[in-house]
């Protein structure tokens, strides 16, 4: 099974389907983890009599693993003759038919179902219908949250089952049942005034439109980065274009190379992120721009907050869903003396593994598909 | 040296490139790169791939700007790949023939087997829209994908340029600039599509839309200049909740922008059609 593939007019899922065997002694990975999970005696790998349920592997749990009765992992060609869609008993020539129509299977949602689908009948008959929903009731977003006021309540001392005592007040403060903004921790008055400006970062679009392609190539888009400065804010620090400053948390510094911006909020500073790599990693030669001028911010981050009054210190993160707080970075920007023209903190080259090949001086990838032989 | 066909081809099949909606998110370089290292030119090869100074065959770059003045800063993303020029002058400089034009759909093609690798072809172009492979000894270049276009094996809806399926913000489009009914050519027109360096006479078929004026005023976007306040919620009902800062006036509306000129320098000089 593939990753889903539904949109907002249609449901829709797809299978790949082997196309040779492996040509030595390995097996496929979802059939090993169904293996152990009978092994290990798991609840719902193995049947009453402590047997693999999914004998099988893979293609049997694909087939008839239901989580609830007839809600299979494939929503399409169910049933004994392979015409229910969404719900419907296992249908053992169900692979079959999906390898019939391409690897895919995809149902169109009438047009009367399209719009406001919280509370459309003809959506919510439908979404019954497929087994999105166990109950075909409207569904209403909630902005009030009563799980989150049930925390409240209790750190109020509430009810049966309170907190410990030393969170009581976090816990009230923040399991709000309404959606409200506060300060980031990180942003106190201290830090506001010793750490002025924002930092963020963005992963390079680039690289989530290449996850299948060579990342060699990847490294001649961003190969490097800048830190985008606001052109005010790098003219009060003397800065210009490919000057070498140091960004400042309360963790840590880092050197880096600034370029100069217009489109950015003047009390944030930016760049790419994912590019800074040690020497080394990736099979980079030393001297690669991804460890001589490419860098992250990490350093500059921690993952627990200050103490607190307690001396505790909690997670630099949401205090509800634990999310990492990156974007709660506060920083300062000082000019760098003159000196090394590289980025740090810099690190010496990894070793490379026994075994890995040398990288090549020139990747011909794609050559052994010319339909025409090279001149 | 080589001579031009007939112009204008029967086709003048193309790209319009939309620089309004471009992001510059790189989609279709990788695209570009992932079909064309085993199309017509494979390999599209890298040298120091893993060292400092990397360097590859890209047929489609994206040059990322950032514009001051008028309206406030904008960022402009440019992709750059062959322009498959009417008058093309890697064609008339090269000595063997190897770069030619087709009379059948305009498109610009290089022969390796012709190709000595002499470069005159990107010295003469003013893109800089031409790939040397240096391993192979000869000049590559976009084929706006022939190897997709006119391929039967493909579902006819994928017979585009891999760039233009993979463009996420639909930012590029393909098809018949010589004809003025089909939808590349009618989006031309309405969008006011410009020949990129036309003080090059090039007469390029490749178009780019140029970005629309901003509407960042609320006239201009039907949008309120401010949200209507919230009614205060008593603090009593919310024990512990931080107090924020005094809520601030809405700033005024800021005055409304002229629309800034993003129009093409120059008028396209079309040679009649007869």
């Amino acid at each position: 099974m593939d990753r889903p593939i539904s949109d907002a007019d249609g449901t829709a899922d797809a299978i790949r389907q082997p196309v040779v065997a492996p040509d030595r002694d390995v097996r496929p990975f979802q059939d090993v983890l169904l293996a152990l999970g009978a092994r290990l005696g798991l609840p719902g790998m193995v049947d009453k009599r402590g047997n693999p349920r999914y004998p099988g592997g893979y293609r049997d749990y694909l087939l008839n693993h239901e989580r609830r009765p007839g809600i299979g992992m494939l929503a399409g060609w169910r049933g004994a003759n392979g015409i229910a869609q969404g719900s419907g008993p296992p249908n053992p020539d169900q692979l079959a038919r999906y390898i019939e129509h391409d690897c895919h299977w995809r149902s169109e949602i009438p047009a009367a179902a399209r719009y406001y689908k919280n509370v459309n009948r003809a959506y919510l008959d439908y979404a019954l219908k497929m087994g999105f929903v166990a109950v075909d009731e409207p569904i209403i977003l909630n902005l009030y949250c009563e799980e989150l006021q049930r925390f409240r309540l209790a750190a109020r001392g509430h009810g049966r089952v309170l907190p410990p005592e030393k969170h009581r007040r976090r816990i009230e403060t923040h399991f709000d049942p309404l959606p409200f903004w506060y300060r980031p921790f990180a942003g106190d008055a201290a830090a506001a005034e010793t750490f002025p400006l924002h930092a963020v970062t963005q992963r390079p679009m680039a690289m989530y439109h290449s996850w299948g392609s060579q990342n060699a190539w990847l490294r001649q888009i961003h190969g490097s980065n800048r830190l985008f400065v606001p052109r005010a804010l790098a003219a009060a620090h003397a800065l210009g274009d490919d000057d070498w400053a140091w960004v400042v948390s309360r963790n840590g510094r880092v050197k880096v190379r600034i370029k100069t911006m217009e489109a950015v909020n003047q009390a944030t500073i930016w760049t790419w992120n994912a590019i800074g790599k040690r020497a080394g990693a990736w099979n980079l030669a030393a001297g690669a721009a991804e460890s001589t001028e490419g860098f992250l911010l990490n350093h500059l981050i921690h993952e627990l907050l200050p103490p607190s009054e307690s001396g505790y210190r909690y997670g630099n993160a949401d205090p509800i869903t634990g999310q990492a707080a990156w974007y709660d970075l506060r920083v300062r920007l000082e000019k760098a003396a003159p000196g090394d023209q590289r980025t740090e903190p810099a690190f010496p080259p990894l070793h490379v593994p026994p075994g890995l090949e040398a990288p090549p001086a020139i990747l011909e990838f794609g050559k052994g598909f010319r339909a025409r032989p090279a001149p | 040296m080589t001579a031009l066909p007939a112009l204008p081809t029967r086709k003048r099949l193309g790209l319009v490139i939309d620089l309004d909606t471009c992001v510059g998110c790189h989609a279709c370089a990788v695209a570009c790169k992932e079909w064309n290292a085993g199309g017509y030119h494979a390999p599209l090869t890298d040298e120091r791939p893993y060292a400092a100074a990397p360097s590859g065959i890209w047929f489609n770059r994206i040059h990322s700007f950032e514009v001051s003045g008028g309206d406030g800063p904008r960022l402009v993303h440019f992709p750059k790949s062959c322009l498959h020029c009417d008058d093309a002058p890697c064609v008339t400089v090269c000595p063997t023939g190897a770069s030619y034009k087709r009379a059948e759909d305009g498109i610009v093609l290089v022969e390796e087997d012709l190709c000595i690798g002499c470069k005159l072809c990107s010295w003469a172009c003013p893109y800089g829209a031409r790939e040397y492979d240096s391993t192979a000894g000869v000049m590559k270049k976009c084929t706006l994908c022939i190897d997709r276009i006119y391929n039967e094996t493909l579902d006819e809806v994928d017979r585009v340029p891999a760039c233009v399926a993979v463009c996420p913000v639909s930012a590029r489009h393909f098809g018949d600039l010589a004809d003025p009914d089909s939808q590349v050519s009618k989006l031309v027109a309405e969008r006011g599509g410009c020949d990129l360096m036309p003080e090059m006479q090039t007469r390029p078929v490749n178009q780019y839309l140029p970005p629309r004026p901003r509407r960042n005023s609320p006239g201009a976007t039907a949008a309120p200049v401010a949200l209507a306040p919230a009614p205060r919620r008593s603090s009593s009902a919310t024990g512990t909740r931080p107090t924020g800062r005094r809520r601030r006036r809405p700033p005024a509306a800021p005055p409304a922008l002229a629309p800034a000129r993003y129009a093409c320098s120059r008028r396209r000089t079309r040679r009649p059609t007869t």
